[in-house]
């Protein structure tokens, strides 16, 4: 419930005086820079000449364009395989720091210290543990198994990203979850208790209704996030091997630093934009809450 | 669009400007970009505390980005109309620079010659013809490279060798992964040899080059289409990087990863032998640097030896407004050939760089100089880049165990889709 | 009761096993941070190594890994203030007021969430020339510096104060700007905490734009600093590890300073 009553143009007024100075600064370092990008994408430019304008051309050849295509694959299976897993892990770590009382800040602080680490910091840590003389490959021995080339197959690469992307993630949308379980009123559970639900059924019809919009945001929010990821790829393997962790991010960046085709780099930038775009929308619509 | 922010850009520069000569005069500051190389650090900063002595109204301001991050921004502000006066510019990325006009053409009078003749004869065959651009010299060496074979000899000890005597190097491939086989450890905490992994396709290039033409295979053909996947082509990398990883004596996972240093094995006694530059010595560990022995680059035919030219130049940006102090600083500074050696392990490439005192006392200036006498510059493009990209998959596709016909050919469909784009 | 109890023991199991997983790599990290680099493949995660504090003498004589840290602390509190003025402002403004405009101001901030870096940043960088602010501390630090989930965060605190609150104080004729810092702004302290770790942790990992924005030495943030530091010749994993530490300790400690009031302020600001 907003203050509907309240048409008073005064008022009106200063609610979008108090948006302004947020948008103004959107508008000039976000929206402006990404327009600015829409634009290049119809020109051929190196960087260093000028732009020649070539319509579409750029966007009609995404289709036979096997870099493209690649990468497209690699980010969606980095996105698909990361976000389902992190999901379950935070949403199972944040209900059990619910069960524990006394101890809860102790716990929360350690669980979310992959958060707090600079992201340069993690990248060379997990690059050196996944060397193949590393501790993975160490564990995986006194375990009795075959070490694994984790960075030097193309079978295995991707997986080394998604597995410290877990670690890594996990972390942050625990938080997430976590306040979201606290924000549950007690009652609910009382009720269900006086009831006498079983354990699965206070899941099922008490905790899950309750946490959906939690869900819906972790939900979206790790997509989107997902889908942004750069610095890991970067760092931990260049796109490599033979490209097979080249992620979206990466071939932008690839493309516009090291091939000098803009025009190129902002059509992929576009389409980037615009499936992160439409996913979170498809995401935000199937987890709307049919109740309203 | 652009027009408009760039009349902006030259409003806001040009109204800087004025302050600036309102304020200091005739002084001249040069900016100066570089790569990252701490040696290169401290000699550059020496030089231009030497050179401000002289002219008390030029100042040198040296910033230096590691490789890669480095190109970035370098780009970024070239793009900007920001670029700075003196620029370090990458042997494979100069083609990319100087068809775009982005580089100004050397003032000989700076370098006290009055012919672009006279300015060759300053330097040893082939080193300014990488950089010579339409006809147009764009700037001078900084660097003028080659490859030689690095052997640590107390590894050749144990297995009874003598690396100082010229006989125990390798001098086919062959010898040389036999050699390697024998240098092995059985836990593999130490390889005989290996080829760099995990960098950029240009280390990757510096290695496959030699091999290339030694076994008479062109990336590309006179008409410009790919010919990477050639009989020729196929034949040498089965023969050499493919014949180490099927031996099991080096590959991707026998390498530790470094982002920067495709040495860092060798370099901490890790593996016995490398193939490098006369550049590599101050990044080895103190131990290896005390046993390190410089050999010839092993051969197809050692009849008729092949090895790489490789140039890291100097230049000025076209946009420069100070193009002659520029320039006449450069001239100071490639001039002490000796100093470039002494303190970054650097050849300049000027003639007689290899017959002074510091040169005789640098261990194995003559192979190099005798290296560069039969080298070449690998292939010329200008999206180089990414057709060195193409043939630095197809190397890891081989090494993953894809056939190397099968990835060579996929590198020649990918090059002859960058060269029509 | 015996169910209750069961939870408990899995609660406490899987907390363990989760906080064992999430502190291996830290640990490993620390530890190798006191090996030279041919022990840290050779012995354990537990052995301690030869260098001591070794590592990090070195790395901090080659580098002024200082100044660039003061550097990195001045851009993340500025993008903190920043984004904490700006992200309150506008959550306000979305939570409780109505407005012609609002849908469509809304779209705009939902599309910035959605736009990465890498994608804008030549763009980005050719405006931010046009105003000459090229390798200064404006250039390094305000393009960047909003971190637009703050309006998320504010929007949703804003949300649950009762709007019976913000109308007792406009018919007592309180001005909007009274009714913000009176009314408003005590409710979202908690809700700003959260903003506060979230941004800064943001703002200390930006890497690209610091890097293409400063040609000063001395204007480097930590990142970039560590990116060549490890470029220099003769990478010891010891010493990046060690500068990892180094760069990972304001941030840890920025959160343990204000940890007690993050869970209750993400609570608080109704994240749900």
């Amino acid at each position: 419930m907003r203050i509907g009553f309240n048409a008073r143009l005064g008022v009106a007024g200063w609610g979008i005086a108090f948006a302004v100075p947020a948008l103004v600064y959107i508008m000039l370092f976000q929206l402006y820079p990404i327009l600015f990008s829409f634009y290049i994408s119809l020109h051929d430019y190196d960087l260093l000449s000028d732009p020649v304008f070539v319509g579409f051309k750029h966007f009609a050849n995404l289709a036979s364009d096997r870099a493209f295509l690649a990468s497209a694959r690699i980010t969606i299976f980095y996105v698909a395989y990361t976000i389902g897993p992190v999901l379950l892990l935070s949403f199972a770590i944040a209900w059990a720091l619910t069960r524990v009382q006394l101890s809860r800040p102790y716990w929360q602080t350690l669980l979310f210290i992959p958060s707090v680490l600079p992201i340069v910091s993690v990248a060379l840590v997990w690059k050196l543990m996944f060397n193949f003389p590393g501790p993975i490959n160490a564990t995986l021995r006194g375990l009795g198994f075959d070490p694994l080339p984790w960075l030097t197959y193309g079978a295995y690469a991707p997986w080394a990203l998604v597995i410290m992307s877990w670690w890594h993630a996990t972390s942050y949308y625990m938080i997430i979850f976590l306040a979201g379980f606290l924000s549950i009123p007690k009652d609910y559970y009382e009720a269900a208790a006086i009831d006498g639900a079983s354990g699965l059924q206070v899941l099922r019809f008490v905790t899950l209704p309750a946490m959906r919009p939690t869900i819906a945001l972790v939900l979206v929010l790790s997509t989107v996030n997902g889908l942004k990821t750069f610095a890991f790829q970067q760092i931990v393997t260049d796109g490599g091997p033979a490209s097979a962790t080249q992620i979206m991010t990466l071939l932008i960046y690839k493309t516009s630093f090291s091939y000098l085709d803009m025009g190129r780099a902002s059509t992929y930038s576009v389409v980037l934009f615009i499936g992160i775009f439409a996913i979170s929308l498809l995401q935000i619509w199937l987890m709307r809450d049919r109740h309203d | 669009m652009l027009k408009i922010r760039s009349a902006i850009c030259s409003g806001v520069l040009s109204a800087a400007a004025l302050i600036a000569a309102a304020s200091t005069a005739f002084a001249v500051e040069l900016t100066f970009w570089h790569h990252t190389y701490p040696p290169a650090r401290t000699f550059i900063e020496k030089k231009a505390a030497e050179f401000t002595a002289q002219h008390p109204d030029i100042t040198i301001r040296l910033h230096d980005d590691p490789h890669g991050d480095y190109e970035v921004k370098l780009l970024s502000a070239i793009a900007a109309g920001n670029a700075p006066d003196i620029v370090n510019v990458l042997d494979y990325l100069f083609p990319q620079y100087g068809k775009r006009g982005i580089l100004a053409e050397v003032d000989l009078s700076a370098f006290g010659v009055k012919s672009a003749a006279a300015l060759e004869a300053l330097y040893q065959p082939k080193a300014l013809s990488g950089l010579t651009i339409d006809g147009k010299i764009l700037g001078v060496p900084e660097e003028f490279n080659t490859l030689a074979l690095f052997i640590n000899k107390a590894h050749f000890k144990e297995i009874g060798l003598d690396a100082t005597d010229p006989a125990t190097w390798p001098k086919s491939w062959n010898d040389l992964f036999s050699l390697a086989s024998k240098l092995q450890k059985p836990d593999n905490s130490r390889v005989g040899f290996n080829w760099v992994w995990n960098l950029d396709p240009y280390w990757y290039a510096q290695q496959y080059w030699p091999i290339l033409t030694q076994y008479g295979c062109e990336v590309v053909d006179a008409s410009g289409k790919a010919a990477i996947n050639s009989d020729a082509c196929v034949k040498a990398f089965s023969e050499t990087w493919k014949v180490l990883i099927d031996k099991k004596l080096g590959g991707p996972e026998l390498a530790t990863v470094n982002p920067v240093n495709a040495l860092q094995d060798f370099s901490e006694g890790r593996q016995s032998m490398a193939i490098a530059g006369i550049w590599a010595p101050p990044l080895y560990s103190d131990a290896v640097k005390a046993e390190y022995v410089v050999a010839p680059l092993p051969q197809f035919d050692p009849a008729n030896p092949k090895t790489l030219l490789n140039s890291y130049a100097l230049a000025v940006t076209a946009g420069s407004k100070h193009k002659k102090e520029a320039f006449q600083f450069l001239s100071f500074l490639t001039t002490d050939s000796d100093g470039y050696l002494a303190t970054t392990g650097y050849v300049t490439g000027r003639t007689g760089w290899a017959d002074t005192k510091v040169a005789k006392e640098t261990r194995g200036s003559a192979i190099f100089a005798e290296g560069q006498k039969h080298g070449s510059f690998v292939w010329r493009s200008p999206t180089w880049s990414e057709e060195g990209t193409a043939i630095k998959n197809a190397i890891e596709q081989f090494a993953q165990g894809v056939p190397v016909k099968q990835a060579l050919d996929q590198a020649a469909a990918d090059i002859n889709s960058i060269r029509q784009r | 009761m015996t169910e209750r109890l069961f939870h408990r023991l899995a609660a406490w199991s899987l907390l363990a096993f989760a906080t064992f997983l999430t502190l291996y790599p830290v640990a490993w990290m620390l530890s190798a941070s006191l090996k030279s680099s041919g022990e840290i493949f050779t012995t354990s995660t537990f052995h301690l190594g030869s260098r001591g504090f070794g590592n990090y003498l070195s790395a901090f004589g080659e580098r002024p890994f200082f100044i660039y840290l003061l550097n990195s602390v001045a851009a993340a509190s500025v993008s903190v203030i920043i984004t904490v003025v700006l992200g309150v402002l506008a959550g306000y403004s979305f939570a409780k007021f109505r407005y012609r405009l609002a849908p469509l101001f809304w779209l705009v901030v939902l599309i910035s969430v959605m736009i990465p870096l890498e994608a804008i940043v030549i763009p980005l960088f050719l405006e931010v020339h046009a105003f000459g602010w090229t390798n200064t501390y404006a250039g390094l630090i305000l393009p960047t510096a909003f971190n637009v989930v703050g309006i998320f965060i504010f929007r949703q605190a804003i949300i649950s104060i009762p709007d019976a609150y913000i109308e007792a104080a406009r018919i007592d004729g309180a001005s909007e700007l009274k009714i913000l810092r009176l009314v408003v702004l005590p409710m979202v302290l908690p809700s700003a905490v959260v903003v506060a770790v979230l941004t800064f942790n943001l703002a200390w990992n930006s890497y690209l734009w610091p890097l293409i924005v400063t040609s000063d030495d001395l204007m480097r943030t930590l990142p970039l600093g560590m990116a060549a530091f490890q470029a220099g010749f003769d990478t010891k994993y010891g010493e990046v590890m060690a500068v990892s530490v180094f760069g990972a300790l304001p941030t840890a400690v920025f959160f343990l300073m204000l940890q007690r009031y993050f869970v209750e302020g993400a609570v608080a600001s109704g994240v749900k």
